[in-house]
């Protein structure tokens, strides 16, 4: 692929925006632009899973809490540096994705969803209240890394690790596993009859996404600096679901939008922050933005299986590498990735 | 001896709700291969319903609910609750297509958010007392266990469904039911209007969801927005997936299971003076991997 | 008729049965293919012909009786594993991954043949990337094999059935198997088409080595191409024997051409 000086310009535009937007957006919302990069890291948390294997979490905020615990357990009592707290939260997470993949994914892709909803009602009522790991109600103190303390700074953390998941993602899908998980999306028949272990491939990207998830957490806990149970419901994974399909799932640059849009749409909706935590299930305080992502959920599924990714066709064609013209023959199918219609 | 009663009492409430929430579920999946993620608040919006109307339509106010008006207003769920099944059917799931099972879950799952969301907005989020049909219980022979009229009534009506649901399947429509499942094409060649037997199976669900949701919020006496999603849920799954999945029976059988063994959960951590919080919820995350790990198919059904 | 029996088999159907609910779809079942031979599965629609493929692949588990690769018993083993064997299948409903490029599947379809492991390949060690060349060289050869090299850059979905299917085979080929099932290779092909393609398939025998076995709804052409053909009816065999016996079989001729035939040709 030969990079052209047009493209390189595009990127470079795209870089020097990440830069600037932690300088010029108003203080008080800088620790939006911060969730919004843990929202996008989840997104491609998410997308590894629905976008590539096909599969489905309804538990995903149970991981970023696992990930976020763990590492405000490392730092506050085992005093661990930031670093070594965000591996144990990616550690973490792939454990717990290795556990339920390896008994839910043995039998189906509906049943890893199932177990996910029940992981997560766990995490909720059971995990996350066990007193000396997460603090209980009080919650979790989560210290920021001593050269990253200021909110602007923390930002281009969070920006800086959302970068290094995308090229991660990037390398993932060219390379001969990220390729098996796909090929298995499409026909699990057909995989295995290439002899891809599909029921392997399955839990790989279950416990690939844990573990991105893990990292998002860790991230997220010293975003406010300090957590609690009420972080991590049930509709957070909701949400989570929402924004990777309505990003597009399969495309990563889609899902990372879809991310960022959810978080800032509490923001746009309401300008206080009071109204942050809040979401359904949990039962607090009433605010319409679930019921938008909600909609525009359905819309997705029933008009635009490929999200906003397939709005933007042409201009992500162009991104990467391609002409600047929507691949009409890749839309329910790339960008569509594991929700769109089946043939 | 007194505590296991009791246990089994309890048990047998919440298991009987999590049946009825279960029969929903299996039946919208045994017709249309769907797991409907949106069944829990296909109760508790038509349990609001049936409150708006036992308060006299006043939803700023926290007028005592009027229990002449609760068998009226009973009949309003279920008529609300199977108009939103089949709306939820044909604005929802039709459109869609043919998707993959994990995106229809995915779907429902939507739906379930925008319900609650709306009744949220509606109601704010607050606890409403809820009336039962019957109060007050009586004493268990031979014990001092109390057992509520409420327990009774709630497995009347999920025996009297059940009944209604096993007859139905051996029935002509029924059968035709099961084969747009399992071929619709064929179905369709062989004259079954499979689209409008799709809907009632999904119109049927709903009623049977209002009547989770009015006795559910009856176990409670009292009605938060998602109630049924929240409390009911759930273990109605796992429930589901122990009986196995397509089985009517085993999704009664899988619910009570659950149910009882939520219950024994909470009385063994309190007995036992344990430091474990959600005892429920640990044994339903527990039972449904162990069920996975040894009986993938359920207790009562073949693997699909 | 009496069955054949190879010293040596490299795959060995034996009285394989399977049951769907109340239906026998198949019934006493046996086969065998030997190595360097085509062995051509004939039998009006409903025989069993694609059950016995999904048998013999590990996406059925049949009720009753074994099946061997290579001497070995592989009846309880998953598809992928009977894969791992060197044993490579088509689907009736074209059996490729639909959102990737014609050569994103066949570099797909090598997973088995990469050495470097996983983590290697996402890092993309030098040692990854110079095997990567070499996956996409030998799918191009490939692609060339079966004069399809010009639709490399395509994608699946939009391409039409019958080069579909011919992608298909390739994409099985560069799996590298030792038998090959195809399930109606032909479907959509002109006649021409269909020559050609078992000049093909006779190439693989003669040149690649490969064992094959073949259903296909074109009996003249099967007969042509085949060195042995098994015969199914309603799930049990009906005959078996050379191209020319079976030709000739009148009990074959009923079964495909009703009463009163007496041979196929």
């Amino acid at each position: 692929m030969t990079v052209r000086p047009s493209r390189l310009a595009a990127f470079a535009g795209i870089l020097a925006l990440l830069l600037l937007i932690p300088q010029i957006v108003p203080v008080l919302y800088v620790n939006v632009i911060s969730r919004a990069a843990v929202y996008g890291i989840l997104a491609l948390s998410m997308n590894v899973l629905v976008g590539y294997a096909g599969q489905a979490s309804l538990g995903h905020a149970a991981f970023l809490g696992v990930g976020a615990f763990a590492s405000g357990y490392a730092l506050s009592e085992l005093g661990m540096p930031f670093g070594a707290a965000v591996v144990v939260a990616a550690i973490v997470g792939m454990v717990a994705a290795l556990v339920l993949g390896g008994v839910a994914l043995r039998v189906s892709g509906l049943y890893l969803a199932l177990v996910t909803i029940a992981f997560g009602l766990f995490a909720q009522e059971t995990l996350f209240n066990i007193r000396f790991l997460t603090g209980g109600g009080a919650g979790q103190v989560a210290p920021r890394p001593s050269l990253f303390q200021g909110d602007v700074a923390y930002t281009y953390l969070c920006l800086g690790v959302l970068l290094l998941v995308l090229i991660f993602d990037w390398r993932l899908v060219a390379s001969r596993p990220g390729r098996a998980i796909q090929a298995l999306r499409d026909d699990e028949r057909v995989a295995a009859s290439w002899g891809i272990n599909v029921t392997g491939h399955k839990l790989m990207a279950f416990v690939i996404s844990g573990a991105i998830a893990g990292i998002g957490g860790a991230l997220f806990a010293s975003i406010e600096q300090i957590v609690s149970k009420e972080d991590f419901g049930l509709s957070l994974s909701i949400t989570f679901l929402l924004m990777t399909v309505v990003g597009g799932a399969g495309n990563r640059w889609g899902v990372v939008q879809g991310g960022i849009l959810f978080a800032v749409l509490p923001t746009i909706l309401d300008r206080t922050h009071a109204n942050f935590h809040v979401f359904p299930f949990t039962g607090l305080t009433a605010t319409w933005e679930p019921a938008i992502g909600a909609i525009l959920l359905l819309l997705t599924l029933t008009l635009f299986p490929g999200g906003i990714a397939q709005q933007q066709g042409a201009l992500l064609s162009w991104l990467g590498g391609g002409p600047f013209k929507r691949d009409h023959d890749a839309q329910g199918a790339a960008q569509g990735g594991g929700m769109g219609a089946r043939p | 001896m007194e505590t296991v009663i009791e246990v089994i009492v309890f048990g047998l409430q919440r298991g009987a709700i999590f049946g009825l929430v279960g029969l929903g579920l299996a039946l919208v999946y045994k017709a249309t291969r769907i797991l409907n993620f949106a069944q829990g608040e296909l109760g508790t919006v038509p349990a609001f319903a049936a409150l708006m109307l036992m308060i006299g339509f006043e939803s700023s106010g926290d007028k005592a609910a009027n229990r002449g008006l609760l068998l009226p207003a009973i009949v309003l769920a279920v008529v609300i609750g199977a108009a939103l099944g089949v709306a939820l059917y044909v604005a929802v799931i039709r459109p869609l297509g043919k998707v993959s099972p994990v995106t229809s879950l995915v779907a429902t799952a939507g739906v379930a958010l925008l319900l609650t969301t709306l009744e949220l907005n509606v109601f704010e989020a607050r606890a409403r007392r809820f009336p039962r049909p019957v109060n007050g219980g009586f004493r268990l022979i031979g014990t001092s266990v109390i057992v509520d009229w409420h327990t009774v009534v709630i497995l009347a009506v999920l025996g009297g469904v059940a009944l209604a649901l096993a007859a139905f399947f051996r029935s002509a429509p029924g059968v035709a039911l099961l084969a747009t499942a399992d071929d619709p094409f064929a179905a369709e060649l062989q004259g079954v209007p499979v689209e409008r037997m799709r809907a009632m199976a999904w119109g049927a669900a709903g009623a049977l969801g209002a009547l989770a949701g009015v006795l559910g919020a009856g176990v409670f006496e009292s009605l938060t927005p998602g109630l049924v999603t929240s409390t009911f849920m759930i273990p109605a799954f796992t429930g589901v997936v122990l009986g196995g999945i397509t089985s009517m029976v085993g999704a009664v059988v899988g619910g009570f299971a659950l149910g009882i063994v939520s219950q024994a959960a909470i009385q063994i951590v309190t007995s036992y003076n344990l430091d474990v919080p959600g005892p429920p919820q640990l044994a339903v995350l527990l039972v449904l991997l162990a069920v996975l790990l040894v009986r993938p198919q359920g207790l009562l059904g073949r693997l699909a | 008729m009496p069955a054949r029996e190879l010293t040596d088999p490299l795959l060995e159907v034996d009285s394989v049965s399977i049951r769907f609910g109340g239906v026998q779809a198949l019934a006493d079942v046996a086969l065998q293919v030997g190595p360097n031979e085509i062995v051509g599965i004939l039998g009006p629609n409903g025989a069993g012909k694609t059950t016995l493929f999904n048998c013999v692949s590990g996406f059925y588990s049949p009720t009753r009786g074994h099946v061997r690769l290579f001497g070995e018993d592989v009846t309880e083993f998953k598809p992928e594993a009977r894969a791992q064997r060197g044993l490579g299948r088509t689907f009736q409903q074209v059996g490729l991954v639909r959102s990737f490029t014609v050569m994103e599947n066949l570099v797909v379809a090598q997973h088995m043949g990469v050495r470097s492991n996983g983590l290697a390949s996402i890092v993309g060690t030098p040692a990854a990337r110079s095997e990567e060349r070499v996956l996409r060289k030998r799918a191009e050869d490939v692609l060339d094999f079966m004069g399809i090299g010009d639709m490399r850059d395509r994608r699946i979905a939009g391409l039409p059935y019958g080069t579909l299917k011919m992608v298909e085979v390739a994409a099985v080929l560069a799996t590298d198997p030792s038998i090959l099932m195809l399930d109606e290779p032909l479907a959509g092909a002109s006649g021409e088409e269909g020559s050609a393609f078992c000049d093909r398939v006779e190439q693989m025998r003669d040149e690649l080595g490969i064992s094959i076995i073949l259903i296909e709804h074109h009996v003249p052409l099967v007969l042509r191409t085949s060195d042995y053909v098994y015969v199914l009816n309603l799930g049990t065999p009906l005959a078996e024997g050379l191209p020319e016996e079976i030709r000739d079989n009148a009990e074959v001729a009923v079964a495909y051409m009703g009463e009163g035939a007496s041979t196929l040709a």
